[in-house]
């Protein structure tokens, strides 16, 4: 019989089954469980292929070795070969897998129903050609009325080289942001530029190895858990290095310290100018250091006289003899002594300088390019796939590659936050008003790939009035978050263990290139972003900015102009190269690694005096508290990045909620007991909560604290939501710094509110089994 | 080595029995011919064949057959446009912002794993039987929709025992776990019903199978 | 003669739970069941803290309280001094549950008695338990007690500090802690801490 004859229903095909090889009357096999039988085998006793890749569950890129049995990722590792790695992996990066494998995952390109709200939530599934040709005919649209301009192009993760970069580079916009700049480490990588003529690269370059002493401020290594440099700051302790931390909190890290600083937060400007008072005034610093590699002592010498301990104690609330121990200190074990740089620099708003002073006290300390400082690093030079010249260089930055200099006439209108501040990376959050306003132009179409809007850009209820205001939006994510669902085009992403990427080219002690090679399929109809991007291109008729076949073509290529290929790095999956560290490194062939146009350290910076700025940082105090509020401080966790591990089965299953870390004096002063629910209240009528209220001796008095990431509030996330309090929602403004553009978070004042309801929230697991309506 | 296949609750573990059924094997194969119609017509993606069948009133045909034959009651369907029952499927089989509703894997259902012990005891049930789900089909192969396409298959090709198992042992479980939660979710009036009216078929289908 | 112990340096574990995580993935541990969880405790007042992350696990002790009260023999120790249960023959009476003064036990899903059982299957092909393999502080030691030059035996010979859970208990852990944060030694409290209160 026909199997059409039995097909009454027209809907009831899409040919998904087919005949299969093995016919043949066999009985069942019977899955009924048998109590006295052997147990069913575990992976590990399977048949396991490993295949190289990069972890994506952070910004660090550990290089992994991952696992498959029977289709299915196991397990990821580190392996030794991987400088980044080494064999470990954080919790973040061992727990990875459960997304690829989370039935919530984006499996289709979806589009927003006509006539629904930015929002709603309600959308059909599309084929991946009409998601193009939606996209198209609007990006055409938006083009002709208002510019290629018109379109901003927000990235973060492996593939925002396309979406941030590649892409508006290509079609003309110079509106592309990633939030790792301006809302992270913008004000660090321009106080480098201007300092040493080099940025920061994102693996900060501190000579772990090689220290005999480390003073952290507000660095909270333990609890953001980069894995070399957890590793790398573990081994120092080991090896007998010292270590005071700087902190309103008794992080993990003060944990580990001999000496813990309760700084009144805001005010390290003023310790940091303290510290070269007294490396000064008690001739601490190297004088041929300071000859040879800086310009500008006699002006910082005179500059910082005023700042003496005594001033600085009063406003740190940092004993006046114990920041001249501490100095005398850091003078013993010169140069091996250094003050790292920490990411998320974006505090107060005057960040960049308060980046420079901490630069300028390494140079002091005469570390900078020494053993035990700061190394020099650079990536791995490999070839980019030859293509066609870009119509517009890309201008959005990121870890080490801000740009200092304005750009040559350009057919193309400046980004719409340029003049906004000095440095000319774009700012994320300065693209969202003109979506608004219009000034000083209209920006009408936006792309979004794997930024998660209402949890990184402060001003929440700003950034979705822009959305509702624009002609296209369109996410690429691999989870429908809830600025997903808001989109009018959700492209999704098949997750790294399913995917290739470009070469991974790591600036670090050893330099090196690691590879991503796919360990399962893409499941679903998910695709990877360089296809999204390629294929995206040709519609809009870029596609002569394409020219790869696909990806193994793309990467071979690359690798071929550096005597290696693909399948050579299927095999080892990590190239590493020889690094130049050391000044020494360059000088043997009268290199110098400085940038600055004196090719030396400027201690006092000719061209932000020229441009209207302080040459050298001054101490501008920070907001007040105003009374009866504390100031909103925020931080990471292990267990979790960003907003993005939040329906990780696993990873909620160790952390299910953050918490607010309040004094044990102000907790009595308020009525709140360890464990209550409370409310938090900002200004302009945000509130978050229920959240837990941790009662804790290891804050000070004036602030609170909780990590970041949580309080989601739409349901997805369905094991995330509600838990918890967002710091990002709370942040109902921002102090922009001047000279790089970052948006200064911490000066966001709460109310805190006890006798909130409890949640009684399920425990994980149950959750995990149980899928009906909360 | 065994099929073994752990359940997430050992109690749901059935021995095999089979009742003899009081019914004539014409009945029972068109009894099962339409509840594996219904099955695709309503785990597939709504497109505009099922707004035709709807217009012309197969779905509610069909399903007043089977109500008839089963002795039972024919769902009542609200009527409904396509973009609203696209949003609908969306919002309870695809992609949610609050999480969907129902993952429509038979693997799933029973020991929350995607693509684990069960659905790999799935694939082999099928595979045994001659079916396999196509590499073009552009999901998981334990999706309802796949899986009712082969258990057409089965039936096309006269084996209905293994149909009537397919029911019993892999989508039973679905509808025992999600049934009710479709219904309360859903907002269309469409698939709330059907999906009720489907759990009920099925376990009167495989009645005495292992139930 | 092989005696598996390990050795947790307390000084460097900063609680951030990748052991935990790792033994889940590759034990394939469901969520809700923890054969290794983080405790950390604040001790001291402001601005005199310190804070004691510690890991907790099975201990595989010496002398096991949960081997004598098993009523079918499927808790026993092994050659190396591994304290294993054997899945198959356990009934899920719980006593061994009951016995374990350490909470190191719990019944997983299915119906059985699951635990931390020091990776065996990683330990026969010559690898490290994946809790002390992907520890980015280094604060594991694992190894040979009987051998003094494994990496267990001279993390504890050179140690400041020893200590071990409820010696009052007389069970005889084989899992030591070293260098614990407080002047008293480890706080007392020991035991899964759910995750309503968070890892942290």
């Amino acid at each position: 019989m026909d199997r059409r004859d039995f097909l009454k229903l027209s809907a009831a095909t899409v040919g998904a089954a087919t005949v299969s090889g093995t016919a043949g009357a066999q009985t069942l096999p019977d899955w009924i469980p048998n109590p006295f039988g052997p147990m069913p085998p575990q992976w590990y006793d399977g048949d396991v292929k490993q295949v190289y890749s990069y972890c994506e569950n952070c910004f660090w890129k550990c290089g992994i070795q991952v696992s498959v049995e029977g289709g299915k990722v196991r397990k990821v590792d580190g392996y030794a070969a991987n400088p980044k790695s080494r064999g470990m992996l954080c919790p973040r990066g061992q727990g990875a897998p459960t997304q690829t494998y989370d039935p919530d995952r984006l499996k289709r390109p979806l589009i927003r129903i006509e006539g629904t709200e930015r929002g709603e939530g309600q959308y059909r599934e599309a084929t991946w050609d009409e998601a193009f040709d939606y996209i198209a005919e609007k990006m055409f649209k938006i083009r002709d009325e208002y510019g290629t301009e018109a379109t901003a192009w927000f990235g973060h993760g492996t593939g925002d080289k396309w979406f941030a970069s590649y892409l508006p580079g290509a079609w003309g916009s110079p509106n592309a942001a990633k939030p790792s700049v301006s809302l992270c480490t913008g004000p660090r990588e321009t106080a480098s530029q201007y300092t040493f003529g080099r940025g920061i690269s994102g693996h900060e370059q501190i000579d772990w190895a090689e220290t005999d002493y480390i003073l952290l401020i507000g660095h909270h290594i333990g609890e953001d858990t980069h894995n070399t440099q957890l590793q790398d700051f573990s081994l120092a302790l080991k090896r007998g290095a010292k270590l005071v931390v700087v902190d309103p909190r008794f992080s993990t890290a003060a944990a580990k310290a001999k000496d813990w600083l309760p700084i009144k937060p805001g005010t390290d400007t003023a310790l940091l100018l303290a510290f070269m008072n007294v490396l000064i005034e008690e001739n601490l610093y190297d004088p041929e250091y300071i000859e040879k590699y800086t310009l500008g002592f006699e002006q910082l010498a005179n500059h910082v006289t005023q700042y003496t301990p005594e001033w600085a104690a009063e406003i740190t609330d940092i004993p006046a003899s114990t920041i001249r121990r501490i100095v005398r200190e850091m003078g013993e074990h010169a140069p091996r002594a250094v003050i790292p740089v920490g990411r998320h620099v974006v505090w107060y708003g005057n960040d960049t300088q308060r980046n420079r002073a901490l630069y300028l006290v390494n140079a002091l300390l005469g570390n900078y390019g020494k053993p035990g400082g700061y190394y020099f690093c650079d990536a791995p030079l490999v070839e980019e796939y030859p293509h066609p010249e870009l119509p517009l260089a890309p201008s959005s930055g990121g870890c080490g590659g801000t740009t200092t200099e304005v750009e040559a006439e350009s057919p193309f209108r400046d980004s719409v936050d340029r003049g906004l501040f000095y440095g000319t990376a774009t700012a994320v959050q300065e693209m969202i008003p003109p979506m608004i306003t219009g000034e000083p132009y209209p920006i009408k179409g936006l792309f979004s790939y794997g930024v998660n809007l209402f949890h990184s850009i402060p001003m929440v209820e700003r950034t979705k009035e822009a959305l509702r205001n624009l002609d296209l939006y369109v996410a690429i994510d691999v989870l429908p978050m809830e600025h997903v669902m808001w989109a009018d085009v959700i492209l999704p992403e098949a997750t790294y263990l399913e995917r290739y990427d470009d070469l991974l080219l790591q600036s670090y002690k050893e330099p090196f290139i690691a590879a991503r090679f796919p360990a399962v399929e893409a499941m679903y109809d998910t695709k990877p972003g360089w296809w999204i991007a390629k294929e995206l291109g040709n519609k809009l008729g870029l596609g002569e900015f394409f020219p790869w076949e696909d990806m193994e073509d793309y990467l071979d290529t690359r690798l071929r102009s550096i005597g290696s290929n693909l399948e050579e790095m299927r095999t080892q999956g990590t190239i590493v190269r020889r690094g130049r560290p050391y000044f020494e490194d360059y000088e043997r062939f009268n290199r110098n690694p400085l940038g600055t146009p004196s090719g030396k350290i400027e201690l006092y910076s000719e061209r932000f005096a020229a441009a209207g700025h302080n040459p050298m940082p001054v101490y501008t105090p920070p907001m007040d508290v105003p009374e009866g509020h504390y100031r909103l401080l925020y931080g990471r966790s292990p267990m979790h990045t960003f907003a993005r591990t939040h329906n990780n089965a696993v990873l909620m299953d160790q952390m299910s909620e953050n918490e607010v870390w309040i004094s044990t004096h102000e907790a009595e002063t308020l009525g709140i007991h360890q464990g209550e629910y409370i409310w938090v209240e900002g200004e302009d009528g945000t509130r978050e909560g229920p959240v837990k209220a941790r009662v804790t001796e290891r804050i000070r008095n004036d602030c609170i604290y909780m990590v970041h990431g949580f309080g989601h509030k739409a349901p997805l996330m369905r094991l995330a939501n509600g838990r918890g309090a967002s710091d990002t929602h709370l942040q109902s403004r921002y102090t922009l710094d001047p000279i790089s553009g970052g948006a200064g978070l911490r000066n966001n004042f709460v109310r805190l509110v006890p006798g909130a309801p409890h949640p009684h929230h399920p425990p994980i697991k149950d959750m995990v089994a149980d899928r009906s309506p909360v | 080595m065994n099929d073994h296949l752990q359940t997430v609750d050992r109690s749901m573990a059935r021995t095999t029995r089979r009742v003899a059924h009081v019914v004539d094997p014409a009945t029972e194969l068109e009894t099962l011919v339409l509840v594996y119609n219904l099955l695709a017509a309503t785990f597939n993606s709504p497109r505009e064949a099922l707004v035709d069948d709807l217009r012309a009133g197969r779905i509610e045909v069909t399903a007043d057959r089977l109500a008839h034959l089963l002795g039972s009651r024919a769902p009542v369907l609200k009527p409904t446009d396509l973009p609203r029952l696209e949003a609908t499927y969306v919002d309870l089989f695809v992609s949610s912002r609050k999480g969907i509703a129902a993952p429509p894997y038979l693997g799933y259902a029973i020991d929350n794993e995607l693509l684990g012990e069960a659905a790999e005891a799935l694939g082999r049930t099928l595979e045994s039987q001659g079916v396999g789900i196509s590499p073009t089909w552009r999901d998981l192969p334990d999706h309802i929709a796949a899986v009712s396409e082969a258990g057409l298959f089965l039936l096309g090709i006269e084996r209905v025992d293994a149909s009537r198992e397919l029911l019993a042992r892999f989508m039973l479980p679905w509808f025992d776990r999600y049934a009710h939660v479709v219904a309360d979710r859903d907002v269309s009036g469409y698939y709330g019903p059907l999906i009720t009216f489907l759990h009920g078929s099925i376990r009167e289908v495989t009645r005495g199978n292992g139930s | 003669m092989t005696r598996y112990a390990m050795a947790i340096d307390l000084a460097a574990c900063v609680g951030c739970s990748a052991c935990s995580v790792a033994c889940t993935m590759e034990n394939d541990v469901p969520v809700g069941n923890h054969r290794l969880w983080i405790r950390n405790t604040e001790i001291g007042t402001f601005p005199n803290l310190t804070v004691e992350f510690r890991p907790e696990q099975c201990l595989h002790c010496e002398n096991p309280p949960c081997v004598p009260v098993c009523p079918t023999g499927c808790c026993f120790v092994t050659d190396e001094g591994i304290v294993d249960i054997d899945s198959k023959k356990c009934i899920a009476c719980g006593a061994c549950i009951a016995a374990c003064p350490y909470d190191a036990r719990s019944m997983h899903p299915d119906g059985y008695v699951t635990k931390c059982d020091f990776c065996k299957h990683r330990l026969e092909e010559g690898k490290l338990p994946a809790c002390v393999e992907t520890c980015p502080t280094l604060c594991r030691s694992f190894g040979d007690l009987d051998d003094p030059n494994s990496a267990v035996s001279v993390a504890i010979r050179t140690a400041d500090r020893v200590d071990v859970l409820r010696p009052e208990q007389g069970t005889g852990p084989n899992l030591y802690y070293l260098n614990a944060p407080a002047s008293f030694g480890l706080t007392t409290t020991v035991g899964q801490v759910g995750t309503e209160e968070g890892a942290h």
